[in-house]
Protein backbone atom coordinates (compact mmCIF):
# COMPACT_ATOMS: atom_id res chain seq x y z
CA UNK A 1 0.00 0.00 0.00
CA UNK A 2 3.07 2.28 0.89
CA UNK A 3 4.58 1.69 -2.31
CA UNK A 4 1.68 2.35 -4.64
CA UNK A 5 1.21 5.65 -2.42
CA UNK A 6 4.92 6.18 -2.94
CA UNK A 7 4.51 5.62 -6.60
CA UNK A 8 1.40 7.47 -7.33
CA UNK A 9 3.45 10.49 -5.33
CA UNK A 10 6.30 10.30 -7.55
CA UNK A 11 3.81 10.38 -10.63
CA UNK A 12 2.12 13.06 -10.05
CA UNK A 13 5.49 15.25 -8.90
CA UNK A 14 6.87 14.23 -12.58
CA UNK A 15 3.74 15.05 -13.98
CA UNK A 16 3.66 18.54 -12.19
CA UNK A 17 7.59 19.22 -13.39
CA UNK A 18 6.73 18.94 -17.13
CA UNK A 19 5.05 22.33 -17.29
CA UNK A 20 6.96 24.09 -15.68
CA UNK A 21 9.86 23.28 -17.59
CA UNK A 22 8.37 23.90 -20.97
CA UNK A 23 7.26 27.10 -19.62
CA UNK A 24 10.73 27.48 -19.03
CA UNK A 25 11.69 26.95 -21.98
CA UNK A 26 8.75 28.34 -24.58
CA UNK A 27 8.25 31.19 -21.79
CA UNK A 28 4.57 32.98 -22.12
CA UNK A 29 3.67 36.02 -24.04
CA UNK A 30 2.09 38.89 -22.18
CA UNK A 31 -0.74 40.70 -22.73
CA UNK A 32 -1.21 44.44 -22.76
CA UNK A 33 -3.31 44.53 -20.17
CA UNK A 34 -1.09 43.01 -17.98
CA UNK A 35 1.60 45.59 -18.11
CA UNK A 36 -0.15 48.57 -19.02
CA UNK A 37 -2.12 51.14 -16.93
CA UNK A 38 -3.15 52.76 -20.32
CA UNK A 39 -4.35 49.49 -22.05
CA UNK A 40 -6.03 48.56 -18.59
CA UNK A 41 -7.48 51.77 -17.53
CA UNK A 42 -8.35 53.88 -20.93
CA UNK A 43 -12.15 53.89 -21.60
CA UNK A 44 -12.94 51.63 -25.50
CA UNK A 45 -13.75 54.41 -28.11
CA UNK A 46 -17.17 53.24 -29.92
CA UNK A 47 -17.17 55.65 -32.47
CA UNK A 48 -15.38 54.91 -35.50
CA UNK A 49 -14.64 59.02 -36.23
CA UNK A 50 -12.91 58.96 -32.64
CA UNK A 51 -9.59 60.42 -33.27
CA UNK A 52 -8.31 58.56 -29.69
CA UNK A 53 -8.88 54.72 -29.97
CA UNK A 54 -8.01 52.21 -27.52
CA UNK A 55 -7.79 48.55 -28.89
CA UNK A 56 -9.60 49.16 -32.13
CA UNK A 57 -11.53 45.34 -32.81
CA UNK A 58 -12.51 45.75 -36.20
CA UNK A 59 -9.10 47.49 -37.50
CA UNK A 60 -6.44 45.85 -39.14
CA UNK A 61 -3.83 47.23 -41.55
CA UNK A 62 -1.97 45.59 -44.21
CA UNK A 63 1.19 44.43 -42.60
CA UNK A 64 -0.01 43.22 -39.32
CA UNK A 65 0.89 39.98 -38.18
CA UNK A 66 -1.38 37.45 -37.27
CA UNK A 67 -0.15 37.54 -33.62
CA UNK A 68 0.12 40.90 -33.85
CA UNK A 69 -2.54 43.92 -31.44
CA UNK A 70 -3.31 46.95 -32.00
CA UNK A 71 -3.01 49.15 -29.35
CA UNK A 72 -3.75 52.68 -30.45
CA UNK A 73 -5.09 54.46 -33.37
CA UNK A 74 -4.52 57.75 -33.18
CA UNK A 75 -5.93 60.34 -35.77
CA UNK A 76 -5.24 64.35 -36.11
CA UNK A 77 -7.91 65.88 -33.18
CA UNK A 78 -10.92 66.28 -34.34
CA UNK A 79 -10.42 70.44 -33.88
CA UNK A 80 -7.71 70.44 -36.79
CA UNK A 81 -10.55 69.98 -38.69
CA UNK A 82 -12.39 73.30 -38.26
CA UNK A 83 -10.73 75.40 -40.83
CA UNK A 84 -11.58 74.02 -43.72
CA UNK A 85 -15.21 73.23 -42.02
CA UNK A 86 -15.45 77.10 -41.39
CA UNK A 87 -14.12 77.47 -44.96
CA UNK A 88 -17.00 75.32 -46.46
CA UNK A 89 -19.33 76.72 -44.25
CA UNK A 90 -18.55 80.24 -45.87
CA UNK A 91 -18.06 79.38 -49.27
CA UNK A 92 -21.36 77.89 -49.36
CA UNK A 93 -23.27 80.90 -48.41
CA UNK A 94 -21.25 82.59 -51.10
CA UNK A 95 -23.32 82.00 -54.10
CA UNK A 96 -26.30 84.41 -52.68
CA UNK A 97 -24.02 87.29 -53.66
CA UNK A 98 -23.45 86.03 -57.35
CA UNK A 99 -26.56 87.32 -58.91
CA UNK A 100 -24.29 90.77 -57.59
CA UNK A 101 -21.65 89.60 -60.15
CA UNK A 102 -22.43 91.08 -63.75
CA UNK A 103 -20.92 88.99 -65.53
CA UNK A 104 -22.71 85.56 -64.06
CA UNK A 105 -25.88 87.83 -63.71
CA UNK A 106 -26.03 88.73 -67.35
CA UNK A 107 -25.78 84.56 -68.11
CA UNK A 108 -29.50 83.19 -68.98
CA UNK A 109 -30.72 81.44 -66.02
CA UNK A 110 -30.05 77.68 -66.97
CA UNK A 111 -25.98 79.12 -66.95
CA UNK A 112 -26.23 80.17 -63.69
CA UNK A 113 -27.75 76.87 -62.47
CA UNK A 114 -25.22 74.94 -63.74
CA UNK A 115 -22.17 77.16 -62.59
CA UNK A 116 -24.52 76.96 -59.19
CA UNK A 117 -24.29 73.26 -59.32
CA UNK A 118 -20.71 73.07 -60.14
CA UNK A 119 -20.09 75.60 -56.99
CA UNK A 120 -21.44 73.10 -54.72
CA UNK A 121 -19.51 70.03 -56.66
CA UNK A 122 -16.37 71.50 -56.07
CA UNK A 123 -16.86 72.07 -52.52
CA UNK A 124 -18.54 68.65 -51.74
CA UNK A 125 -15.36 67.02 -53.42
CA UNK A 126 -12.97 69.58 -51.65
CA UNK A 127 -14.54 68.64 -47.70
CA UNK A 128 -14.66 64.75 -49.09
CA UNK A 129 -10.47 65.00 -49.88
CA UNK A 130 -9.93 66.50 -46.40
CA UNK A 131 -12.15 64.08 -44.65
CA UNK A 132 -10.25 60.96 -46.01
CA UNK A 133 -7.17 62.55 -45.51
CA UNK A 134 -7.83 62.90 -41.67
CA UNK A 135 -9.50 59.77 -41.78
CA UNK A 136 -7.17 57.64 -43.56
CA UNK A 137 -3.68 59.52 -42.07
CA UNK A 138 -3.54 57.09 -38.79
CA UNK A 139 -0.88 56.68 -36.50
CA UNK A 140 -0.87 52.70 -34.99
CA UNK A 141 1.01 51.67 -32.09
CA UNK A 142 0.96 47.74 -31.64
CA UNK A 143 2.37 45.71 -29.18
CA UNK A 144 5.40 45.34 -31.83
CA UNK A 145 5.51 48.55 -33.49
CA UNK A 146 4.83 51.98 -34.15
CA UNK A 147 3.15 52.89 -38.04
CA UNK A 148 2.55 56.35 -39.46
CA UNK A 149 0.18 55.90 -42.44
CA UNK A 150 0.35 58.57 -44.77
CA UNK A 151 -1.49 59.54 -47.97
CA UNK A 152 -0.31 62.21 -50.08
CA UNK A 153 -2.16 64.37 -52.81
CA UNK A 154 -4.40 61.55 -54.31
CA UNK A 155 -2.97 58.91 -55.27
CA UNK A 156 0.74 58.25 -53.02
CA UNK A 157 0.88 56.57 -50.32
CA UNK A 158 3.52 56.57 -47.60
CA UNK A 159 3.98 53.91 -44.60
CA UNK A 160 6.58 54.58 -42.21
CA UNK A 161 7.46 51.69 -39.19
CA UNK A 162 9.58 51.26 -36.31
CA UNK A 163 9.86 48.53 -33.86
CA UNK A 164 9.28 49.15 -30.54
CA UNK A 165 13.02 47.66 -29.28
CA UNK A 166 14.52 51.03 -31.81
CA UNK A 167 13.18 53.59 -29.95
CA UNK A 168 15.75 55.60 -28.07
CA UNK A 169 13.84 58.81 -27.41
CA UNK A 170 9.36 59.75 -27.19
CA UNK A 171 8.86 63.65 -26.45
CA UNK A 172 5.93 65.43 -26.89
CA UNK A 173 5.43 68.64 -27.41
CA UNK A 174 1.96 71.45 -27.30
CA UNK A 175 1.84 75.17 -27.88
CA UNK A 176 -0.64 77.36 -27.95
CA UNK A 177 -4.44 78.70 -26.39
CA UNK A 178 -5.92 75.71 -28.95
CA UNK A 179 -3.63 73.02 -28.12
CA UNK A 180 -4.00 73.26 -24.25
CA UNK A 181 -7.69 74.24 -23.95
CA UNK A 182 -8.08 70.61 -26.44
CA UNK A 183 -5.38 68.70 -24.95
CA UNK A 184 -3.87 67.55 -27.89
CA UNK A 185 -0.03 67.99 -29.55
CA UNK A 186 3.02 66.05 -31.49
CA UNK A 187 4.67 63.67 -30.41
CA UNK A 188 8.13 62.85 -31.91
CA UNK A 189 9.79 59.34 -31.38
CA UNK A 190 13.71 58.82 -32.32
CA UNK A 191 14.59 56.04 -33.20
CA UNK A 192 17.75 53.67 -34.19
CA UNK A 193 16.64 52.47 -37.36
CA UNK A 194 16.89 53.99 -41.05
CA UNK A 195 13.90 56.28 -40.55
CA UNK A 196 15.77 58.50 -37.94
CA UNK A 197 12.39 60.43 -36.54
CA UNK A 198 8.78 59.50 -36.35
CA UNK A 199 5.85 62.08 -35.95
CA UNK A 200 2.64 62.01 -34.44
CA UNK A 201 0.75 65.10 -35.51
CA UNK A 202 -1.64 66.85 -33.47
CA UNK A 203 -2.88 63.68 -31.59
CA UNK A 204 -5.33 63.77 -28.86
CA UNK A 205 -3.78 63.27 -25.09
CA UNK A 206 -0.01 63.22 -26.44
CA UNK A 207 0.82 62.07 -22.43
CA UNK A 208 -1.02 59.05 -22.44
CA UNK A 209 0.73 58.35 -26.22
CA UNK A 210 4.25 58.78 -24.33
CA UNK A 211 3.66 56.70 -21.36
CA UNK A 212 1.99 54.11 -23.62
CA UNK A 213 5.01 53.92 -25.33
CA UNK A 214 7.07 53.49 -22.21
CA UNK A 215 5.46 51.02 -21.33
CA UNK A 216 5.88 49.01 -24.35
CA UNK A 217 9.69 49.97 -24.41
CA UNK A 218 9.88 48.40 -20.57
CA UNK A 219 8.07 45.40 -22.00
CA UNK A 220 10.03 44.84 -24.24
CA UNK A 221 13.19 45.01 -22.44
CA UNK A 222 11.49 42.53 -20.37
CA UNK A 223 11.32 40.45 -23.21
CA UNK A 224 14.57 40.16 -24.09
CA UNK A 225 16.02 39.44 -20.61
CA UNK A 226 13.23 36.62 -20.57
CA UNK A 227 14.02 35.28 -23.52
CA UNK A 228 10.41 36.13 -24.66
CA UNK A 229 10.94 37.87 -28.11
CA UNK A 230 8.74 37.04 -30.67
CA UNK B 1 -31.10 98.48 -92.28
CA UNK B 2 -27.67 99.22 -90.45
CA UNK B 3 -29.43 99.20 -87.08
CA UNK B 4 -30.51 95.82 -88.33
CA UNK B 5 -27.17 94.36 -89.46
CA UNK B 6 -25.54 95.75 -86.54
CA UNK B 7 -28.40 94.13 -83.96
CA UNK B 8 -28.00 90.33 -85.92
CA UNK B 9 -24.08 90.73 -85.43
CA UNK B 10 -24.38 91.79 -81.22
CA UNK B 11 -26.31 88.90 -81.04
CA UNK B 12 -24.44 86.62 -83.06
CA UNK B 13 -21.09 87.88 -80.74
CA UNK B 14 -23.69 86.91 -77.49
CA UNK B 15 -24.37 83.05 -78.53
CA UNK B 16 -20.15 82.82 -79.45
CA UNK B 17 -20.20 83.76 -76.00
CA UNK B 18 -22.29 81.42 -74.06
CA UNK B 19 -20.56 78.72 -77.04
CA UNK B 20 -17.17 79.88 -75.28
CA UNK B 21 -18.96 79.53 -71.65
CA UNK B 22 -20.10 76.44 -72.11
CA UNK B 23 -17.15 74.55 -73.53
CA UNK B 24 -14.95 75.89 -70.61
CA UNK B 25 -18.10 74.75 -68.32
CA UNK B 26 -17.85 71.37 -70.34
CA UNK B 27 -13.92 71.13 -69.83
CA UNK B 28 -13.36 72.07 -66.04
CA UNK B 29 -16.30 69.47 -65.68
CA UNK B 30 -14.37 66.71 -67.44
CA UNK B 31 -11.75 67.47 -65.70
CA UNK B 32 -13.69 67.39 -61.91
CA UNK B 33 -15.36 64.19 -63.77
CA UNK B 34 -11.56 62.99 -63.90
CA UNK B 35 -10.88 64.28 -60.20
CA UNK B 36 -13.81 62.38 -58.45
CA UNK B 37 -12.68 58.78 -60.30
CA UNK B 38 -9.08 59.45 -58.67
CA UNK B 39 -11.22 59.52 -54.97
CA UNK B 40 -12.87 56.21 -55.80
CA UNK B 41 -9.36 54.63 -56.51
CA UNK B 42 -7.74 56.82 -53.58
CA UNK B 43 -10.75 55.42 -51.60
CA UNK B 44 -9.98 51.37 -52.66
CA UNK B 45 -6.56 52.17 -52.06
CA UNK B 46 -7.31 53.60 -48.31
CA UNK B 47 -9.67 50.75 -47.49
CA UNK B 48 -7.17 47.89 -48.56
CA UNK B 49 -3.99 49.94 -46.25
CA UNK B 50 -6.45 50.08 -43.35
CA UNK B 51 -9.15 47.40 -43.18
CA UNK B 52 -12.13 48.03 -41.31
CA UNK B 53 -12.31 51.46 -41.38
CA UNK B 54 -15.70 52.63 -42.46
CA UNK B 55 -14.77 50.64 -45.93
CA UNK B 56 -19.14 50.93 -47.23
CA UNK B 57 -19.91 54.30 -46.77
CA UNK B 58 -16.69 55.55 -47.91
CA UNK B 59 -16.94 53.86 -51.00
CA UNK B 60 -20.30 54.46 -51.21
CA UNK B 61 -19.97 58.38 -51.03
CA UNK B 62 -16.65 58.33 -53.52
CA UNK B 63 -18.70 56.79 -56.21
CA UNK B 64 -22.19 58.62 -55.72
CA UNK B 65 -19.48 62.05 -56.09
CA UNK B 66 -18.46 60.81 -59.09
CA UNK B 67 -22.16 59.68 -60.20
CA UNK B 68 -23.29 63.20 -59.49
CA UNK B 69 -20.07 64.76 -61.34
CA UNK B 70 -21.01 62.65 -64.40
CA UNK B 71 -24.48 64.04 -64.12
CA UNK B 72 -23.73 67.27 -63.68
CA UNK B 73 -21.47 67.30 -66.47
CA UNK B 74 -24.59 65.69 -68.75
CA UNK B 75 -26.59 68.69 -67.72
CA UNK B 76 -23.57 71.26 -69.17
CA UNK B 77 -23.70 69.45 -72.28
CA UNK B 78 -27.34 69.57 -73.01
CA UNK B 79 -27.17 73.08 -72.46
Amino acid sequence: MEDVFENTVGKDSEISQEPADETERHPVHREPEEYSDVIRNEPIAKSKLSAFVVKPKEIKFETQDSEEKILLLLRKHVMTNLGWIVFIVVMSVLPVGLTYIPIISDLPGRYQVLILMMWYLVLFGYGLEKFLSWYFNVYIITDERIIDYDFYSLMYKRVSEAKIDRVEDVTFSMGGAVMNMFNYGDVYIQTAGEQRELEFEAVPRPEIVVKLLNELAIEEEREKLEGRVR
Amino acid sequence: MNQLLEMSQLSIGINDVLIVVKLMMVLALLMYVFFAFLITRQVEMMVRALKGALPLPVKAIAWGHMLVSLMVMGVALML
